[in-house]
């Protein structure tokens, strides 16, 4: 039990989940763009745009199961996917959220996995040890723990949350010394480790209703590798030459990947000089939290840099 | 000696492929053989041979989160660490593997 590797586990299913959210997400706002609603009724008639807005929503709604499936296949392996899906969908109707999610998955996977060791059945069945004990006992079992003992508990936390975040934005100052805090943890390790975690907070805020936090990650994602290609075109400017060739060179690369909101393209410029860029991009991005709180800047999306701004509120100038 | 090994990293996109990079160079570098198998979010790429494995006498594990095929490893020494050490300080990393081999 001494190494659960939990932070491991959540990594994997962050891994699995990034390209999920990023086609859902940009579904939705491509139909949202173009007028698309929810579709409630098929035989109303629906258009093209309405399609792709339900896709997209629907997709993004599934992301309980998505993480609890993906951290439980990682603990589990085969064994879990079953489980983990069935779990996370409990968490969707249940209203547990992408918090349950995560907590389903890491149960259903260490639960397939002690079955695994503990069961013994004669040669004879052994095959339906994967194919019906595991799975069902798996689920059952944690199933009835998340609806009668931590369902509650979760419940509390995230309406607890929810009510705190929203006293938080009756007050101005509070708001922005939240942003600020985002927003350095979002940008500080350049998608790293402590910017994923941000993810899975703001992430959960998201599925509750609450959009702000979730563009300061967003924006914040990108001030690295926009504060570097500014810091370029100023030293072209003011004729210093700041970066050698082959950071000229990856900073088109981490522009571009900037723009879709992936900060890992800037990681060959900021190794060279971690501690100055690391102080810049902590100051750019806690003004950028704050403000991107202060005015409200809701998102509907969960990722998408450049392209997530149609389902973002107040993105005006 | 021969040395094999996976890097994966969250976003499947970049220090996946800049471990791989550092951990070549640093291993060449040192005179050894060394082939690294990448698990992006594109899948598996260069992946590594049965025989690349059976030969190795260390496994390099720079991984952020769990990569499939590790029982290709059985009964081989595994070193994993997460990608930034094989990124930041390569050539140790590639003389701690060598002390590991030499302790037998």
């Amino acid at each position: 039990m001494a190494n659960l590797q939990v932070r491991k586990h959540v990594m994997t299913g962050i891994a699995f989940m990034i390209p999920f959210v990023c086609a859902a997400g940009m579904l939705m706002v491509i139909g949202n763009v173009f007028g698309g609603h929810t579709i409630t009724d098929y035989k109303a008639g629906f258009t093209l745009p309405d399609v792709l807005t339900t896709l997209g929503g629907d997709g993004l709604g599934m992301l309980p199961a998505f993480i609890s499936t993906f951290i439980a296949y990682s603990i589990a392996d085969r064994p879990g996917i079953a489980p983990g899906f069935l779990l996370g969908l409990l968490c969707k109707a249940s209203g547990y959220g992408f918090l349950g999610g995560l907590l389903t998955g890491f149960l259903g996977g260490w639960c397939a996995n002690y079955l695994k060791k503990v069961i013994k059945v004669p040669a004879f069945m052994e095959g339906i040890v994967p194919q019906l004990i595991l799975p069902l006992l798996t689920t059952l079992i944690i199933g009835l723990f998340m609806e009668y003992v931590v369902g509650v508990p979760i419940l509390w936390l995230t309406e607890g949350i929810y009510a705190l975040l929203m006293s938080m934005q009756s007050s101005g100052s509070s708001v922005i010394v939240l942003g600020l805090v985002l927003g350095i943890l979002s940008a500080v390790d350049y998608g790293g480790p402590i910017n994923k975690v941000t993810f899975v907070f703001v992430m959960q805020l998201m599925t509750q209703g609450i959009g702000a936090p979730i563009s300061v990650l967003i924006s914040a994602s990108m001030i690295a590798p926009f504060g570097l290609t500014i810091g370029y075109f100023l030293s072209k400017a003011t004729r210093r030459n700041l970066y050698s060739d082959q950071e000229k060179d990856a900073l088109k690369s981490a522009f571009l990947m900037g723009c879709c909101q992936i900060t890992e393209g800037s990681y060959p410029i900021i190794l060279n000089d971690l501690v100055r860029i690391t102080i810049c991009t902590a100051i750019g991005a806690a003004v950028d939290g704050a403000l991107v709180m202060y005015w409200q800047c809701a998102s509907t999306v969960p990722a998408g840099g450049f392209f997530a701004l149609p389902g973002i509120a107040n993105p005006g100038f | 000696m021969n040395i094999v090994g996976i890097s994966a990293c969250v976003a499947g996109i970049a220090h996946t492929y800049i471990a791989k990079k550092k951990l070549i160079q640093a291993g060449e570098q040192a005179g050894h053989k060394i082939h690294i198998e990448t698990q992006g979010t594109i899948g598996t790429e260069d992946e590594l041979t049965p025989e690349e494995i059976k030969d190795a006498d260390i496994v390099i594990l720079a991984v952020d989160i769990q990569v499939s095929g590790k029982e290709r490893f059985d009964g081989k020494k595994v070193v994993e660490v997460p990608t930034e050490v094989a990124i930041h300080s390569p050539t140790a990393l590639v003389k701690k593997l060598e002390e590991i081999v030499n302790k037998g």
